[in-house]
């Protein structure tokens, strides 16, 4: 589930936010089956794998279309990219 | 979409174990003022919220309101730690004992399970931020009364952090209320108004505001 740098920071918005979406989910999913397996080492990389690609996804969509996490906000956008964007909720946040 | 973070809001350490305590302070899980209800409140509340800064606001109160459940439920567990039924009954809590044993579950002090019926979602923003204004006072309350009856230093540091942590909510829902008004104003049909329609349902959805940064990001 690795994904290079380059084709995150090409991709359309929709694409990456589905990208984020996607490794959280698997993460997520995997983390559910580690509570129950805590030994499975092959569950753990694929757990692995998938946290490294939410991580590099969201940080890549954050630079580009504003933060999907508040500790990504920076002084140059201002708070306004955390609290002013769409909400999940709104259907343009989807 | 909500994750979870594997460390409390606030520290809760308490030495001495007190059943009596205890079932005073799990109201402020399940009880009429307490986390539980505050949380679904301002979470619920959020999707009718026309402005976004807002609904921003509810968001990070509601999850708070989570942490503080979370930091409630550990003062509840720490003080039946350890206990035999004797002393549990001896302390009065034989009633809460025979149907959670030392488990967690929201109910008031006196046995109320959690109900919805606490709190409100009206679907008119001021309605609902006017409300949000007064349950943090409620709760505010409940912490002071709990403050007349505890005694225990350990229980009394953590009831403080959540008191003022209501003020602090008080404070910013009254913000985020005159920001909404603020708002209305340019939206009502009677300019000395605000109240001439409900935001939530009869304005024209909020637009995103210009703001400075980087070009690109929307």
């Amino acid at each position: 589930m690795k994904m290079p740098q380059q084709s995150l920071d090409r991709m359309a918005k929709a694409d990456l936010l589905r990208t984020v979406q996607e490794a959280g989910f698997s993460m997520h999913d995997l983390s559910l089956y580690l509570d129950t397996h805590p030994t499975d080492r092959e569950a753990l990389s694929a757990f692995r794998d998938c946290a490294d690609c939410m991580q590099a996804a969201c940080d890549a969509y954050a630079k580009r279309f504003g933060a999907l996490r508040k500790e990504q906000v920076n002084a140059e956008d201002g708070w306004a990219a955390w609290s002013n964007t769409p909400w999940p909720w709104e259907k343009e946040a989807n | 979409m909500f994750e979870y973070s594997k460390t409390l809001q606030y520290p809760v350490k308490i030495a001495r174990p007190n059943a009596r305590l205890a079932k005073m302070i799990t109201t402020q899980l399940g009880g009429p003022n307490g986390e539980l209800g505050a949380s679904m409140r301002y979470l619920n509340q959020r999707f009718s919220m026309p402005l976004r800064e807002v609904a921003g606001l509810l968001t990070d109160i509601g999850t708070e309101e989570l942490s503080h459940m979370e930091m409630v439920s550990a003062i509840v567990k720490q003080l039946t730690d350890g206990l035999t039924p004797d002393q549990l009954e001896a302390q009065g809590f034989a009633d809460y004992f025979v149907d959670h044993t030392a488990g967690i579950y929201p109910v008031s002090a006196s046995g109320v399970p959690f109900s919805a019926d606490t709190f409100q979602s009206t679907g008119d923003a001021i309605a609902d931020l006017s409300e949000d204004l007064a349950a943090e006072q409620k709760a505010r309350t409940t912490y002071d009364n709990i403050l007349r009856l505890a005694d225990d230093p350990d229980v009394r540091d953590v009831i403080r952090f959540l008191r003022e942590r209501e003020i602090v909510h008080y404070q910013r829902f009254g913000e985020g209320l005159r920001l909404l008004q603020e708002h209305m104003l340019k939206f009502s049909p009677d300019p000395q108004n605000p109240y001439a329609f409900n935001p939530s349902f009869d304005a024209p959805p909020m637009k995103p505001q210009p703001r400075a940064g980087r070009a690109g990001i929307r």
